[in-house]
């Protein structure tokens, strides 16, 4: 899914790996803001950062379904993933990775939704 | 041969040469052909024999061993989710969210990879008590023993195939219990218990191998890298962010080499050093970067492992020699990724 086109049929281990990107670029959206705002309240930001990783570690356990949508769904999860990663060396504003983070464990938990 | 035998009568005088009768209706044969052909098929039997039970006690030996090793590497695999967990839970405690859902779920599911390393784990010890019972056999007769370790071995892959979503029926006749037979020459029928509990043994095994090899179960068994060094130094980089921590164990670690150590006024130099305390934060990276890559590797080798010893038990079966090259070699990775898999607390201890 390298290059965002949505192959025809995902296997398990390649939206697995998606989801698991996800969960790693908000953990490092946490870090970045953390060092950027010491001492700040990062809670809600946490909160973002364990909804991805419950999302990879819930499909994890389970197995993907046979729905061709995933496709589409994984591609949308990799490019808000990437935005993520794009911006890690720009952005400092907490409330800014919120929102970054709230769009990337809605996709998230759009895909994971095909692991049944 | 199952002839029913007058009783033969026996010799006193050696310089005695009579012909003796045997079976009913059967030809006659002088008592030097009878013993002679009988010390030609007892050199023959004796020779066959010797090598399989020498081939069934080296395969025992070299089969328990590779087991026991896969089943350390396994366990210390299961140690690195237990530090995994400890910091999802202290980040969680640091961010005010200890009662997050996300994070008490995400634990629980780590928990279920965690078990299921813990079957895998079971699954390994069996293995390695009936290659362990497989050498009982080899050395004396204790056909009872194995088949009570190849009942557990086949309780334990069921119950591992069910953890990872894959189930398997092992065939019956596995645990049906070596074949005994009574003993004209004990040599030989005990030869022919370690063919079939070699042959018991490599049916398990062809059942495991399809399931390890599948991606899907390697998925459920090894989390992935990013997510376990991830969250394990998220908690370490907050902890010394905090004062809490200290960066001198780790340049100690790396000036080692060169004869250098940190001062007293190491960390409060990182502090204020952004470059330096990057750099820090790669090496520490790297350092539990490279422990997570050997729980991968360890999963892969020990599955090499169980593919070599295929060959093994079909060799034992046709009395052919033995070659240990591929499986020692792989033995001898597992235990260097051991080591890399040891928490940095105990190495050297």
């Amino acid at each position: 899914m390298a290059n965002g086109q949505p192959s025809a049929q995902p296997t398990t281990e390649s939206v697995l790996a998606s989801l698991a990107a996800a969960a790693d670029a908000a953990r490092q959206a946490y870090m970045t803001a953390l060092q950027a705002n010491p001492g700040a309240d990062l809670s809600q930001l946490y909160a973002k950062e364990m909804a991805a990783a419950r999302v990879w570690s819930d499909a994890e356990v389970k197995a993907l379904g046979p729905d061709p949508a995933v496709a589409v769904a994984q591609t949308s999860l990799d490019a808000a993933t990437q935005v993520i990663r794009n911006e890690l060396s720009t952005i400092k504003n907490i409330s800014s990775w919120v929102t970054l983070l709230d769009n990337l464990v809605t996709l998230a938990t759009k895909v994971a939704s095909f692991f049944p | 041969m199952n002839f029913a035998f007058r009783a033969l009568p026996i010799a006193q005088d050696a310089s005695v040469q009579r012909e003796i009768e045997l079976p009913d209706a059967g030809p006659q044969f002088s008592r030097r052909s009878l013993l002679l052909v009988a010390m030609l098929v007892g050199v023959v039997l004796s020779g066959c024999t010797g090598q399989t039970l020498t081939s069934g006690a080296s395969l025992a030996k070299a089969g328990q061993g590779a087991a026991t090793q896969m089943d350390q590497n396994i366990t210390l695999s299961g140690s690195s989710l237990t530090n995994l967990r400890q910091a999802v839970a202290f980040n969680a405690g640091f961010n005010n969210q200890v009662g997050n859902s996300d994070s008490a779920a995400f634990l629980v599911n780590i928990a279920t990879i965690q078990a299921n390393l813990g079957q895998y784990s079971k699954l390994l010890e069996s293995l390695s008590a009936s290659y362990s019972a497989l050498g009982d056999l080899a050395s004396y007769d204790a056909a009872g023993s194995f088949d009570t370790a190849i009942g557990n071995l086949t309780t334990d892959t069921t119950k591992f195939a069910s953890a990872v979503g894959s189930p398997i029926t092992v065939p019956s006749d596995v645990t049906s219990g070596v074949k005994q037979v009574g003993a004209f020459v004990i040599g030989y029928f005990q030869a022919e218990e370690i063919k079939d509990a070699s042959a018991k043994i490599e049916t398990v095994l062809e059942q495991i191998i399809p399931i390890l090899d599948n991606p899907a179960t390697r998925t459920k068994l090894i989390p992935v890298q990013t997510q376990v060094t991830g969250q394990i130094n998220q908690a370490a980089v907050t902890l010394f962010d905090e004062g809490i921590y200290s960066y001198d164990p780790l340049l100690d670690s790396l000036g080692a080499p060169l004869g250098m150590k940190s001062t007293a006024a190491s960390d409060a130099a990182v502090v204020k050093n952004q470059r330096v305390e990057a750099g820090l934060r790669n090496v520490m990276n790297e350092s539990t970067d490279a422990q997570t890559a050997a729980i991968a590797a360890s999963y892969d080798k020990s599955l090499a492992a169980l593919k070599a010893l295929l060959p093994l038990h079909e060799s034992l079966q046709k009395d052919a020699p033995l070659n240990f090259g591929t499986l020692t070699a792989i033995v001898s990775q597992l235990q260097s990724l051991a080591i890399a898999l040891e928490p940095a607390s105990t190495k050297g201890k």
